[in-house]
């Protein structure tokens, strides 16, 4: 094939970058137009390569697992939010299909370098990192960098490569110490949390990949695209909320979600904080604000840098400081020290580790303390108690470095209670091995199913319910219409909450694969629907689709993970959530008195689904009719063998 | 006509460059933007570097084909691209960094403020681009000014 041919798609560079760190091999490879035809981008590509390329005997952390790091058609351009970034990898914290997504700058910088995505695979003898520029890729020697902090391991970089413009995905101590939750944090300062991505790195010796480019990315229909993008960003700033969500970013939902009860309090033994003033909004605005920033071509700004200005602490600059963070390390904890949560926010940071996850590793802890299942010859003497962020402060590098207690926190809840036993399972707050992001189900009913049903564990962003958190009716009525007010909108009714489920589901698959944020208008603010976002993938790449085949590519990527994940084990007794939460009403707030109804929203949810009912499997005339006959053979030989063994 | 930029608004997001480069390149390329965002992320600066269209500018001056010349509409100044044979001197000279390379092409480029409706500023979400006229430039920096000075001064009366 002549080398300099065109794909035959605009909106995508054509070629992607095979990785192979043990031989140390590097091969640039040729896009098929079928495979963007079908995945699209970003967690499409990640799927269907790892349900390809890592089958279910392959341990998470062994050589044979896979991490893609992939953009999508719309990355690099103008549309709002298009610089986010997909990793994709089997995860050592769930076992199966795990992903994270993170804004920053990294995904327009690879396309601009000559790549869509990234395969890597194998396991490098030395500490190596990544580096790619134009079109070309080569691997270094990264035995200087092991060790260091995740900013500091930017900075080098640059210095190194003498570019301070160099993009990175790096991993920090707990990536190298095989944390199950250990994230990745990308230029600048964002973090790919999730799933435990930042593990399997490390058990590559792959402490970074690194990317500078100074190509471009064309679009097929360019005054098409350059007029639905400028009216996307206008709709956005004129939306009611953005003024909100710009000035206070996810902050800014602290005492809302308190109020509704949604807010969990020590480890989800209330959905309520009483000192939640101290962690609000206002509070951190007022006292710690020094400018805004955006990710890459984003109108809203969400990120914040903040700065400790008094005491010990003066000077200690944190960005990227989110909702999640307040609640994991602050109320989850039972801590109202914003300081303090500043403090930790950075170490989880810097040493690369999933905020939330570790979060609620402590928190658990706390409560095994409490309900006397954990004693202090347990904890290497710590009394631990709620409220005490200083414990806090001491346990995150205690489980970044796996030293004494901070060891058996490092693998997670799951794994943490079955090392421990004696009924700690029941504190243990996770779906699917994940452990449970900021948002209780019994305040908000489609939150849980959302987690229950989530490809990649407890996750509220897959399907991210947003217009019922507080009843937002107009966003309610323009994307659904009126015919399912006024339920849609209330966070406790059920009726019509599997549909808005899957379909923010399978939405968000798309967005997920084009890649643009889920906070930035398509389910934040709610004005990028499915409509929307075939135009400007039509208009960028030149691809025929429209809002019916895009809505068929969604439960195409949707049902593949799932696939997946039933071929690793899963089946409808792994859509559930913990027990409290389904069986302890909520003691306070708007949500008190109330579980979360699981039981009677999931058979509707596999109905709309077409996916069996008593196991949870999707059926083969669902698959077919996706044109992922191979996904339906596979689940039924799985079957086949099953019932053999 | 200018363009005033007020560093305080940016946020970083590059939105402006995305629009430059793809309204005169036809490319979504910051490579080949005339409008460069300098990121300094921890220290909290950005600073959107552009051409300000000098009053007594040294690339048109320099240049030794006279492929830089003064829009009389706009008062932007522009390069010939027919005239401009690379030898960039211009960048040599251009004590801001204004003028910028397209290697593809192999001539210097720069802002032309798009005729008078510069794209940078329909893009650029916080109002940090603004496009005025030149003798609006000190008035609307002395009322800057004049903001953070009472704004200092309330501070200093509580």
């Amino acid at each position: 094939m002549n080398k300099n041919m065109k794909f035959k798609y605009k909106g995508y560079t054509g070629k992607y970058l095979r990785v192979d760190l043990s031989s140390g091999k590097i091969k640039a490879e040729e896009l098929n137009p079928e495979f963007a035809e079908n995945y699209l981008g970003g967690e499409g590509f990640g799927i269907k390569i790892l349900w390809d390329e890592v089958p279910p005997s392959v341990d998470p952390l062994s050589p044979e697992n896979k991490i893609i790091f992939a953009t999508g058609p719309l990355n690099g351009s103008f549309w709002p939010n298009a610089g986010r970034l997909e990793a994709v990898s089997k995860s050592p914290l769930t076992g199966i299909y795990g992903d994270s997504n993170c804004g920053g700058f990294f995904a327009p910088e690879l396309k601009y370098a000559g790549f869509d995505y990234i395969v890597i695979e194998g396991k490098a003898e030395k500490p190596v990192y990544l580096y790619i520029k134009d079109g070309r890729a080569e691997l270094r020697n990264a035995g200087h960098l092991w060790g260091k902090y995740t900013l500091e391991t930017e900075r080098l970089i640059c210095d190194e490569l003498n570019d301070s413009e160099i993009k990175t995905a790096c991993i920090g101590p707990a990536g190298e110490n095989l944390v199950r939750f250990a994230c990745i944090v990308v230029t600048p300062n964002r973090t790919l949390a999730r799933c435990g991505l930042g593990t399997v790195m490390g058990s590559k010796n792959l402490k970074a990949v690194a990317v500078r480019g100074c190509g471009g990315v064309e679009a097929a229909d360019p005054d098409g695209f350059r007029n639905l993008s400028l009216e996307m960003h206008k709709r956005l700033r004129n939306n009611p909320i953005y003024p909100a969500v710009s000035r206070y970013g996810t902050p800014g939902i602290v005492t809302l979600m308190n109020t509704i009860g949604r807010f969990p309090t020590r480890n989800f033994q209330q959905g309520s904080f009483e000192d939640v003033d101290l962690i609000s909004a206002e509070t951190l605005h007022d006292n710690f604000f020094i400018k805004d920033t955006s990710c890459f071509a984003c109108p809203i700004a969400c990120d914040k840098i903040y700065e400790i200005k008094k005491g010990k602490a003066a000077g200690l600059r944190v960005s990227s400081f989110e909702y999640e963070t307040l609640n994991s390390i602050g109320a989850g904890i039972g801590s109202g020290n914003l300081e303090d949560i500043i403090i930790g926010n950075d170490l989880c940071d810097q040493l690369g580790m999933d905020s939330i996850s570790a979060g609620r590793a402590i928190s658990f802890a706390i409560e095994l303390f409490e309900k006397g299942i954990l004693k202090t010859n347990d904890t290497g003497g710590a009394e631990l108690k709620w409220g005490d962020s200083k414990q806090m402060l001491d346990l995150l590098p205690k489980i970044a470095y796996r030293r004494g207690f901070g060891d058996l926190l490092a693998e997670g809840v799951r794994r943490a209670a079955q090392t421990i036993g004696k009924g700690a399972g029941y504190y243990a707050m996770h779906v699917k091995g994940q452990e449970i992001s900021a948002q209780d189900g019994r305040a908000q009913q489609s939150m849980g199913l959302t987690h229950a049903t989530s490809t990649r564990g407890a996750d509220h962003l897959k399907g991210f319910p947003t217009i019922d958190e507080t009843g937002y009716t107009d966003e309610a009525k323009r994307r659904f219409g009126d015919k399912y007010l006024p339920e849609m909108a209330q966070p406790q009714a059920i009726k019509y909450k599997p549909f808005l489920v899957k379909d923010g589901q399978d939405f968000g698959a798309v967005v997920d694969s084009a890649i643009t944020c889920k906070s930035g208008g398509t389910f934040v603010m709610a004005e990028i629907y499915w409509d929307e976002m075939a135009a400007a993938i039509r208009m960028i790449s030149g691809m025929d689709t429209d809002s019916d085949r895009l809505k068929v590519t969604g439960e195409r990527i949707y049902n593949l993970m799932r696939c997946y994940n039933v071929l690793h084990g899963i089946s409808r007794k792994d859509d559930t959530l913990p027990e409290r939460l389904l069986k302890e009403p909520s003691p306070s707030g708007a949500a008190k008195g109330y579980v979360c109804r699981l039981s009677e929203m999931l058979p509707e949810y596999y109905d709309l689904r077409d996916w069996d009912g008593k196991t949870g499997y999707p059926t083969r005339r669902k698959l077919e009719a996706l044109g992922i006959k191979d996904a339906a053979d596979a689940i039924e030989e799985y079957c086949r063998k099953g019932r053999k063994a | 006509m200018y363009l005033l930029i007020d560093y305080d608004k940016c946020t970083g997001c590059g939105l402006c460059e995305l629009a430059c480069s793809f309204h005169h390149e036809n490319i979504f390329a910051p490579s080949l933007s005339r409008i460069v965002v300098l990121r300094r992320y921890m220290q909290g600066i950005f600073i959107p570097l552009n051409c300000a269209q000098c009053e007594e500018p040294v690339c048109e001056q320099t240049c030794p084909l006279g492929a830089v010349n003064r829009n009389p509409d706009t008062g932007a100044l522009e390069v010939d691209d027919d005239k401009c044979q690379g030898c960039k001197m211009c960048l040599l000279v251009c004590p801001l960094g204004g003028m910028g390379f397209n290697k593809a092409k192999g001539t210097a480029v720069k802002c032309d403020l798009c005729g008078g409706e510069p794209e940078c500023v329909n893009f650029c979400p916080t109002g940090a681009l603004e496009i005025i006229e030149d003798e609006q430039t000190i008035r609307i920096k002395k009322q800057k000014s004049l903001k953070r000075m009472s704004e200092a001064l309330a501070s200093l009366a509580e």
